[in-house]
């Protein structure tokens, strides 16, 4: 399986259907995003979810999210592996 | 089998509702919000599909507004237990199905909660909310009803009820479980808090899946609690929707038919749907009222559901015979004594005849031949 590993930002949002409200609002901007599951150090109750996205974008992820009133409980940068195939 | 029972749950299902369920079993079992590898994930896209399908047709726009349980009743429950308080007053018609009154009743024993009915069978749409308006009092906080009765064609103004709803600042709960795909529901025009509905009757989908559909503005206490997927570490149930209302594993399989089921009535069409119910409820009345015994209740109503009683003989053995005769229909009370009350059925009940998108006209024929003979 071949993927790539690079820097991504994610918006935790927590609830899973929340992440997928997320991942298509940001898709009909023609925002790439991916729902992730959070990494234990990212969230302090257990499992949770968010959507991440180029860091770049990460002016107009905001807007797209407050528009859908959507509120990511935190903004983190890390490496996020990605499938290629 | 001539399947005239479709009030009950709908008979046959389309062939892509069958694909979705295999689908889901044979390519994509995961569990959603149990993990983060790709059969979790896309079963998780699979059950938000069919929330966003649920909402948009509901007039909802709020995919997360969408609760999945395992039926209407239990959807019922979940809201009239999480929303009603102590000593609570409220009203329901007089068509309304066991799953709003034993809750209700259960309520009155457990904490004090009480109703009061008002009658709809006869009634203008003017006399019908008189009939609202002169049973509020100072503590009643909302308004259940059926959208349609589940043993005669009889609708229910939602929005006109919605209406009077906001200006009393009442909450209004419907029952969709006769009619939701099957008429049009517009949950912010009709001022509907919250509806409940089953996947597998005029939705099409299978048995195992109903739904919440609940406002933004309507808060709820949990009926379960359990795992939800989502901040483990909580004793507590999460505060976002849906999740905090569904708890331990959704019936994936059933959802994934719900949304194919939604799919196919996208592509027929309401309109189409309700055309040919009444074709098929007027055929049925016309064909049955030649015969001398049987009465037809509620005949002006028409609609998907036809009930009717045979002078002198008992609705379930009329019901035996056809199902000797190879056609299938429901008697009794249908689980609704209010609803046969208000329309005086004899003590034992009536014989239902309810139709579906795949009934025919020869199906009216049939039922005519059988009971002629």
């Amino acid at each position: 399986m071949k993927n790539q590993q690079n820097t991504r930002c994610i918006a935790a949002i927590g609830s899973l259907t929340l992440s997928l409200k997320a991942q298509r609002a940001l898709q009909s901007a023609a925002l790439p995003a991916e729902v992730i599951a959070l990494a234990r150090e990212e969230t302090r109750q257990g499992c949770a979810y968010g959507v991440s996205f180029p860091c770049a974008e990460r002016g107009r992820v905001k807007a797209v999210l407050a528009a859908q009133r959507l509120s990511p409980t935190q903004y983190i940068e890390r490496n996020v592996h990605r499938d290629l195939s | 089998m001539i399947y005239l029972d479709n009030a009950a749950t709908t008979y046959p299902k389309p062939p892509a509702v069958i694909e979705a369920v295999r689908r889901h079993v044979a390519e994509y079992g995961g569990n959603p919000g149990r993990g983060a590898h790709r059969l979790s994930l896309r079963a998780a896209e699979a059950v938000y599909a069919c929330r966003e399908s649920l909402s948009a047709l509901l007039g909802l726009h709020a995919p997360e507004g969408i609760v999945f349980t395992e039926n209407t009743t239990y959807a019922l429950n979940m809201l009239l237990k999480g929303f009603l308080k102590e000593s609570d007053h409220v009203l329901i018609s007089e068509l309304e199905h066991n799953a709003v009154y034993r809750p209700l009743w259960r309520l009155g024993e457990s904490r004090g909660v009480t109703f009061s009915v008002f009658p709809v069978v006869g009634k203008s749409i003017p006399q019908l909310l008189q009939g609202i308006e002169d049973r509020i009092g100072p503590r009643t906080v909302a308004v259940i009803t059926t959208h349609a009765s589940n043993i005669c064609s009889v609708t229910l103004p939602l929005r006109e009820i919605g209406a009077l709803c906001r200006r009393r600042g009442l909450r209004f709960f419907v029952d969709a479980a006769q009619s939701a795909g099957r008429l049009p529901i517009d949950m912010r025009a009709m001022g509907i808090d919250a509806l409940a509905a089953p996947g597998h009757k005029s939705l099409l989908g299978i048995q195992g899946c109903g739904f919440l559909a609940l406002s933004p503005t309507l808060q709820l206490d949990t009926l379960l609690e359990g795992g939800s997927g989502v901040h483990s570490r909580l004793p507590t149930m999460p505060v976002e929707l849906p999740e905090r209302l569904e708890a331990g594993t959704l019936p994936v399989p059933a959802i994934a038919a719900l949304a194919a089921g939604v799919s196919f009535l996208r592509e027929l069409g309401q309109a189409e749907i309700e055309r040919r119910e009444k074709a098929l409820f007027l055929a049925t009345k016309e064909r049955l009222s030649a015969l001398p015994d049987v009465v037809i209740h509620q005949p002006e109503e028409a609609g998907a559901v036809l009930l009717f009683h045979r002078k002198g003989e008992d609705a379930t053995a009329v019901a035996a015979a056809l199902d000797r005769a190879g056609i299938a229909v429901r008697a009794g009370l249908h689980c609704a004594p209010l609803a046969h009350k208000a329309l005086g059925t004899p003590e034992e009940g009536a014989v239902r005849v309810s139709f579906g998108p795949f009934n025919t006209l020869s199906d009216a024929d049939a039922l005519w031949q059988a009971l002629k003979a």
